[in-house]
């Protein structure tokens, strides 16, 4: 009869945590993507996340004028640069994490018969300064993934 | 053509490309230096060399602090594809003027001696600010504005930069909200803050816009000590929307000419120019029956339109057909899918009523129910168990 009692008691012991580790398990946001203080020169940031319904993503640790964002199973957000902090919300909200987003300046020229196609092929928006045998002709503004069809002998783009 | 005459080719379109492409990059675009007593600072930047050839680069630095920058490499070459780092010291004067020191360190090719070369030169800059804080209290403040639907939130976020020589305490905004005739609609306010030497803080509000759609502008007054940053900026409640509302077709006669009159309405808080419907009308294989458009119109604030357009339906037989309605405005547009059911003596339009799809919510997950459920029952069995029953069976 005893060994019955116990066993009852084990059984229901047992049941009550697998149970409750379950829960646990299961209303804990899993942040898989990004690490924390992640730094990348790549403007378009993948976010893997189980157990969340948003994303707040803001300026400041105080999250004062977040930005929500409904979560999906692996959702791309593009950045521009710049360092963020984040969190998820969900049955339970996560910690607050970093993330930095490094400014490049990238310029691509391609050659078109006598002129350029200038590329911005960097995250910022650029200023392009043209010299024609080192004298100065003229400037442009280019957004990142914008080009501009231009003669000259020299370019250097510098952010605005 | 021969296998080794395909690998030919394809080696020589790569070489034409190679050789009508020049790229070069830096990283990052720029570094911001707090001016302290501290007389040296350094810093460092990556070149990042995206050719398939090797790059001979100058390195030249600009700006009134350019003489006291003594960088690591001032000439480098760069292997093919690869990126290397240059650092930088800057000895800074004991005093200088308050506000934002800008340098630039340019990265350029060479402009001789590069093999390879597309015969124009490409270079990049990575600046360096120094920035000195202004005497006694100063701030610098910017206004952010999300926009919202209607009957939501609108969000204001004032970012404060700390740019002077003492804590700021006590700083807070007010916000005043006008529309586009320029009448104020509502003053929402900050929260106080603190904000000390060099820090950037935020002074957040909202305000509910049961207004119309449209055009709007805040204005803040943000108050520090006994001074004042004003800021200005405009945001827009809902969308710019064109409704269409109804299509008629009057004394129509198969063979005949159409006239469809389409009733529009304007949501937006503005006069919205230059629109016009655009109809166009697919048989059952999804071919294009035809495709007809209306004069352009302007449609006046929160007001109501009609747009006329003509269908010559000499040889069309009777039937329903599917068909997509443009209104057309700038380069946006709103669009409807309709049917016409065209009779001897009447064309209907069928399905013009609009679905207003909603983004989905995860509330909480049906297994997390079953879970605390499960749990409750457990703890009930784990009660009676151990207080009732365990002591029935020791008998």
């Amino acid at each position: 009869m005893s060994k019955l009692k116990y066993t009852i008691d084990v059984v229901l012991i047992s049941f009550s945590l697998i149970a409750v580790l379950m829960l646990f398990n299961n209303v804990n946001p899993r942040v898989i993507a990004p690490l924390n203080n992640q730094e990348t020169i790549s403007t378009q940031v993948l976010f893997e996340i189980k157990n969340a319904n948003y994303i707040l993503i803001d300026d400041n640790l105080e999250f004062s004028s977040p930005e929500k964002i409904f979560l999906q199973d692996s959702l791309k957000i593009n950045f521009i640069p710049g360092t963020y902090y984040w969190k998820v919300e969900g049955e339970k909200n996560s910690e607050a994490r970093k993330l930095t987003i490094i400014s490049t300046v990238d310029l691509t020229l391609k050659k078109q018969n006598d002129s350029y196609e200038v590329v911005n092929s960097g995250s910022e928006k650029l200023n392009v300064d043209v010299y024609n045998q080192e004298l100065y002709t003229r400037s442009f503004t280019l957004t990142s993934s914008d080009s501009m069809i231009s003669n000259g002998t020299k370019f250097i783009g510098g952010k605005i | 053509m021969s296998k080794l005459n395909k690998i030919l080719l394809a080696l020589l379109v790569v070489l034409v490309l190679i050789a009508n492409v020049s790229a070069l990059g830096v990283t990052p675009g720029r570094k911001i230096i707090d001016f302290s007593s501290t007389s040296e600072k350094e810093g460092s930047f990556k070149i990042i060399n995206s050719e398939n050839r090797q790059l001979n680069l100058d390195i030249t630095v600009k700006g009134d602090l350019a003489d006291n920058f003594v960088i690591s490499e001032k000439s480098i070459s760069i292997g093919a594809s690869q990126e290397k780092d240059v650092s930088y010291k800057v000895k800074l004067p004991s005093e200088l003027s308050p506000g934002t020191h800008v340098q630039e360190i340019t990265v350029v090719e060479k402009s001789s001696g590069s093999d390879g070369s597309i015969g124009a030169f490409v270079g990049v800059i990575t600046q360096v600010y120094v920035n000195v804080p202004y005497p006694g209290q100063y701030a610098e403040a910017t206004l952010n504005i999300e926009s919202a639907e209607l009957g939501q939130d609108v969000s204001f976020a004032v970012a404060l930069s700390n740019l002077g020589q003492e804590e700021l305490k006590d700083v807070g905004a007010q916000i005043e909200i006008y529309n586009s005739n320029k009448e104020k609609v509502a003053v929402v306010s900050t929260g106080k803050i603190n904000v000390a030497l060099g820090e950037k803080k935020e002074l957040a509000s909202s305000w509910k816009a049961d207004v119309n759609a449209g055009l709007y502008s805040a204005k803040a007054v943000v108050t520090y000590g006994s001074k004042v940053i004003n800021i200005e900026k405009e945001f827009n409640i809902g969308e710019k929307v064109l409704e269409l509302n109804s299509v008629v077709v009057k004394d129509f006669s198969l063979g005949g000419i159409a006239k469809f009159e389409m009733g529009v309405e304007n949501k937006w808080g503005e006069d919205i120019k230059n629109v016009y419907s655009q109809t166009n009308v697919f048989d059952k294989d999804k071919n294009l029956v035809v495709d007809f458009k209306s004069p352009t119109n302007d449609i006046l604030a929160l007001s109501n339109g009609t747009f006329f357009s003509y269908w010559d339906t000499e040889g069309l037989n009777k039937g329903v057909y599917d068909a997509v309605i443009y209104l057309r405005y700038g380069e946006k547009f709103s669009k409807k899918s309709v049917q016409f059911e065209v009779n001897s003596n009447s064309i209907r339009t069928l399905g013009l009523g609009y679905v207003i799809s909603e983004s989905g919510q995860n509330t909480t997950s049906s297994l997390t129910y079953f879970l605390i459920v499960f749990i409750v029952v457990l703890i009930l069995l784990n009660v009676l168990w151990f207080i009732k029953f365990r002591k029935k069976v020791k008998k």
